[in-house]
């Protein structure tokens, strides 16, 4: 199978700059410089490379909202907040290839024409961090990061700032707050960051990932990214799984592999090898899915969106048959209550409630109406706010509830034990 | 001009000029959109997820505050998405509230009340020791209190004091329901305009420590008025008591908040405005008095008559006339007449009844008079410059809401006031004037008489008579008209609207001018606004 990510992981020193040099470093930046910024978002449009934070939108069209010729400074963001449950993609690329992403991210910001870029990485990435901080630093020694980079009169600086630990900041907006330095909370939409992001300039927010597999697709076209993968889904996608498997870890693999294959060969199968029961496909926000129909489904973005669920960030947490869902679902909750920045009044007011209702059912003490009420409040909670934290909450209810409420229900009180005296 | 666009609202058509929101559309077809982060004043936050509608052709349902009209538009803000969509955010809302509302001041005028009434009127399913709980009645500043429990975290308080004020004291700390109102730690809500946030605050979150417990709002009547505080003019709004059974309450004031006039104040006013309720209230002068005796309305009339009416046997102009910075424009028109048909004198002295004080680049003005310009421009050409000079060997003076004996008035002019023995004074509260003089008139306060005040940039704006005081007083024009009456001379009784007319139709300063154009928003005389410009 063709990695693109990881074609050259655990080759000695790649982590440094001469290790990632005799790996070819760097042939990518020197073509896109001689390109105009306009071929490298056309190439990068045609490889139909799409944004691997989770939500999927083609980059080079993000790219290609940045207003072409204005007078306001242009900001290149670069996503390392992965902070959703289940997911720890980004950290490996930072850690093991940062001058490939440090690589990816000079070419995106010639492309958008930025003169600054800001790398924010969540709080409790420490090695990532060092390791992209050292990386910063190397580049600047050898000329790639400052005033004209390599000849080209483009000039660029990196800034590397870490995260308060917060999980929303990993949401596009929200993490410009942070870089602005204000309070981690997202900001309404319109205005889009593309024409008015961080500083009020026009900024573009982009993954880890996304920009990773940016210069192997500078180094070897576009049209050679999107041979691989789907029709709608091209090129190559890291999955991070975790839970019941024999070798959890991070994996490279085409876009629509099967993920039956996914857990049973690159994995080794099931934990001991107890029956599963449930996969979480995407991030634990994503709807979760009974093991069967998992099973059955393709890794690409539509395949998984048609069974009932979503790709989002690729983080498989797979779940086997002894894991209690009240108990998983009581954790996760709790997990959104504490992670809601608290600006809109569904997600502030309905994660705390709702993952208090989910406590208490948990623990057996559920009351009467408790599983009717997270119904509505997942309903109300979701798409009706500023960010999607509340729909991240509100999806994994509604499909615990789908496939699992016998579960919740055994956990209710019987009328013997309600009864008084 | 600004161009327009045509949208349709609950299948009316409308037009709105480009770039106005829904929540404001909304409005030209009467129809209210509930909201209580949004405020016309304030940049759009978008946080209450109160305010949304249906559109034509947007996915899910977008909120009124942040979506711009454009033509061609259709808006539903009443559909069943819709509906079912508030009564859920007013559950969320209610979820942590302390549900308090007999002990909190905002029951009554509260937006989280009046929309449960409206949108929600479900019973609570949260048990009161399931709620979060934090911070009661805490002295966020001298003059507000913060009550984090109710607070709906609207963030309307913290963009005042970012956008408007720019002091920025307050902020929304933690997360998620325990999100919560507070200032910097050591720091307090301290700025001159502190008490607006209580205005703006649309729950019991943040209230005036003035106001606090002192009424329950249902009980007050509230009109108009202009705040009397300095030359700017703030349009306000004056709560007193309604006329109740409860007579020791009648006409009592509670509060100024500021009345939204987008040309004078926006939606704002200064805390220093907001004390000038007191003054209807305390130190009135409640009886006519002359020397010294309570003697009622024709007594002290009549001692007008017999100090007076031998005094212009000896000649013109031996009679003073001192009006202030403080009476409105009919009034100093009507006392200039008073003084030269009836006391034969053809000036009179305008005085200042405080010195300048601190002021600001917003609203707080250096002239703590609320009419000098008014004044001014109405007794144009009969006003006297030296007051000493002006009194000195006068046998009577009449003062009109003039402090001449005040502490920071030069002792010259003191003294040759003081020298005069036939005082008479119309004021409405108690001052070293009104204490030395010999026949006292009780009048009434601003909040009492119908006039027009003219602010420092030349617009006119209107008192009305709101408050109606339960002891005896007189406006200051009926009393002019009894003393030309007790002193023989008949005029034809005019009102405070005849009277403006009048000046209107010589004062180039309120050139075309009447009351119905003044309106509730003041106005500017076209020929004023020639002069300015």
């Amino acid at each position: 199978m063709t990695k693109v990510l990881f074609e050259h992981r655990g080759k000695a020193d790649i982590e440094t700059f001469d290790g990632w040099k005799a790996a070819g470093g760097f042939s990518a930046l020197e073509k896109a410089l001689k390109m105009t910024p306009e071929e490298v978002i056309e190439e990068v449009k045609s490889s139909g490379l799409r944004g691997r934070g989770g939500a999927g939108f083609p980059t080079g069209v993000k790219w290609g909202f940045v207003p072409k010729g204005g007078e306001k400074p242009v900001y290149l963001c670069i996503n390392a907040d992965e902070s959703e449950p289940g997911t720890c993609k980004d950290r490996v690329l930072m850690e093991e290839l940062p001058f490939m992403c440090l690589e990816g991210a000079l070419i995106a910001a010639y492309a958008i024409q930025a003169k600054m870029a800001f790398w924010y990485i969540r709080g409790e990435f420490d090695l990532s961090e060092r390791r992209m901080r050292q990386a910063v630093e190397v580049l600047r020694e050898k000329g790639l990061i400052g005033k004209n980079v390599l000849g080209s009169g483009w000039d660029i600086d990196f800034g590397v700032h870490r995260g308060a630990g917060a999980y929303v900041c990993g949401e596009e907006t929200g993490l410009i707050s942070s870089v602005e330095g204000k309070q981690g909370q997202p900001k309404l939409k319109p205005p889009f960051p593309a024409l008015e992001g961080a500083f009020g300039c026009p900024t573009i927010v982009n993954n880890v990932e996304s920009l990773a597999a940016v210069p192997w697709i500078v180094n070897h076209g576009g049209s050679k990214y999107s041979a691989l993968g789907t029709e709608k889904s091209k090129g190559t996608k890291l999955f991070s799984v975790s839970g019941a498997v024999n070798k959890p870890g991070v994996y490279e693999v085409e876009m629509g592999y099967p993920m039956a294959d996914l857990i049973n060969k690159e994995c080794g199968g099931a934990l001991n090898g107890i029956g599963l029961k449930a996969i979480i496909p995407g991030g634990s926000s994503v709807p979760v899915m009974p093991a069967d129909v998992a099973m059955k489904t393709n890794l690409d973005y539509e395949s998984v969106q048609e069974a009932g669920s979503l790709l989002g960030s690729g983080g498989v947490i797979v779940i086997d048959e002894n894991q209690s869902m009240p108990e998983l679902l009581d954790i996760l909750g709790r997990f959104y209550a504490h992670e809601s920045c608290g600006q809109c009044t569904p997600c502030r007011e309905g994660t705390g409630w709702g993952a208090r209702i989910l406590h208490r059912v948990h623990e057996g003490r559920g009351e009467q109406q408790d599983l009717e009420t997270l119904d509505r409040i997942a309903r109300f909670m979701s798409g009706t706010t500023i960010c999607f934290l509340a729909s991240s909450m509100s999806m994994p209810i509604q499909s615990f509830f789908k496939h699992f409420k016998h579960e919740f229900e055994a956990l209710m009180p019987t009328i013997d034990a309600v009864a008084g005296d | 001009m600004s161009e327009n666009v045509k949208l349709t609202i609950n299948g009316f058509e409308t037009e709105v000029p480009k770039g106005t929101n829904l929540i404001e559309a909304a409005r030209c077809v009467k129809a209210k959109v509930p909201h209580f982060c949004y405020h016309r004043d304030l940049s759009v936050a978008g946080n209450c997820r109160m305010c949304v509608v249906e559109v034509e052709g947007m996915r899910g349902l977008p909120i009124a505050c942040n979506t711009i009209a454009t033509e061609g538009m259709v808006v539903n803000t009443e559909s069943d998405a819709v509906k079912e969509n508030r009564a859920a955010i007013m559950e969320f809302l209610l979820v942590n509230h302390p549900i308090d509302c007999p002990v909190c001041d905002q029951a009554g005028e509260c937006k989280l009340q009046n929309y449960y009434m409206e949108h929600d009127r479900r019973d609570s399913v949260v048990a009161v020791e399931d709620k979060v709980k934090k911070g009661k009645a805490i002295e966020v500043g001298p003059r507000v209190m913060l009550d984090q429990e109710r607070c709906v975290a609207c963030s309307r308080c913290v963009r005042f004091c970012d956008e408007v004020t720019g002091t920025g004291e307050l902020r929304l700390l933690n997360r998620g329901d325990h999100t919560t109102i507070d200032t910097f730690p050591g720091k307090k809500l301290d700025n001159n305009y502190s008490v607006n946030t209580a205005d703006i605050c649309p729950v019991g979150a943040l209230t005036s420590r003035d106001f606090r417990f002192q009424a329950r709002s249902w009980y007050l009547e509230k009109d108009n008025s202009i705040c009397p505080g300095c030359s700017t003019g703030c349009n306000t709004t004056l709560s007193h008591y309604k006329q109740t059974t409860l007579g020791d309450y009648n006409g009592v004031a509670y509060r100024l908040k500021p009345r939204r006039n987008p040309a004078v104040n926006k939606a704002w006013m200064c805390d220093f405005g907001r004390t000038e309720y007191v003054q209807i209230n305390e130190n009135r002068l409640t009886q006519p008095i002359a020397s010294n005796i309570e003697i009622g309305w024709d007594g002290a009339l009549g001692h007008i008559r017999n100090g007076i009416a031998p005094l212009l046997e000896r000649g013109s102009g031996v009679v003073a006339g001192v009006a202030s910075y403080d009476c409105t424009n009919e009034e100093i028109w009507l006392f200039k007449k008073l003084m030269k048909e009836v006391f034969h004198t053809d000036s009179i002295a305008l005085i200042a009844n405080r010195e300048d004080g601190y002021s600001d680049d917003f609203l707080i003005a250096a002239d703590k008079h609320p009419n000098r310009r008014g004044s001014m421009a109405v007794a144009k050409g009969g006003v006297v410059e030296d007051l000493a000079s002006y009194l000195d060997g006068k046998l009577a003076v009449i003062t009109l809401s003039a402090d001449v004996l005040s502490d920071w008035r030069d002792e010259a002019s003191k003294k040759a006031f003081s020298a005069i023995k036939q005082k008479i004074c119309l004021q409405s509260n108690g001052t070293a004037t009104s204490d030395a003089s010999s026949v006292v008139l009780p009048a009434t306060s601003y909040a009492e008489k119908d006039g027009t005040w003219t602010n420092k940039d030349g617009r006119v704006q209107r008192l009305t008579a709101a408050v109606r005081k339960e002891f005896s007083v007189r406006s200051e024009i009926q009393l002019m008209q009894q003393i030309a009456h007790v002193m023989g001379v008949e005029w034809e009784l005019k009102s405070a609207m005849q009277l403006f007319a009048e000046i209107a139709a010589s004062v180039p300063e309120f050139d075309g001018l009447d009351y119905g154009k003044i309106g509730k928003l003041g106005a500017t005389a076209s020929a004023a606004q020639t002069v300015s410009a």
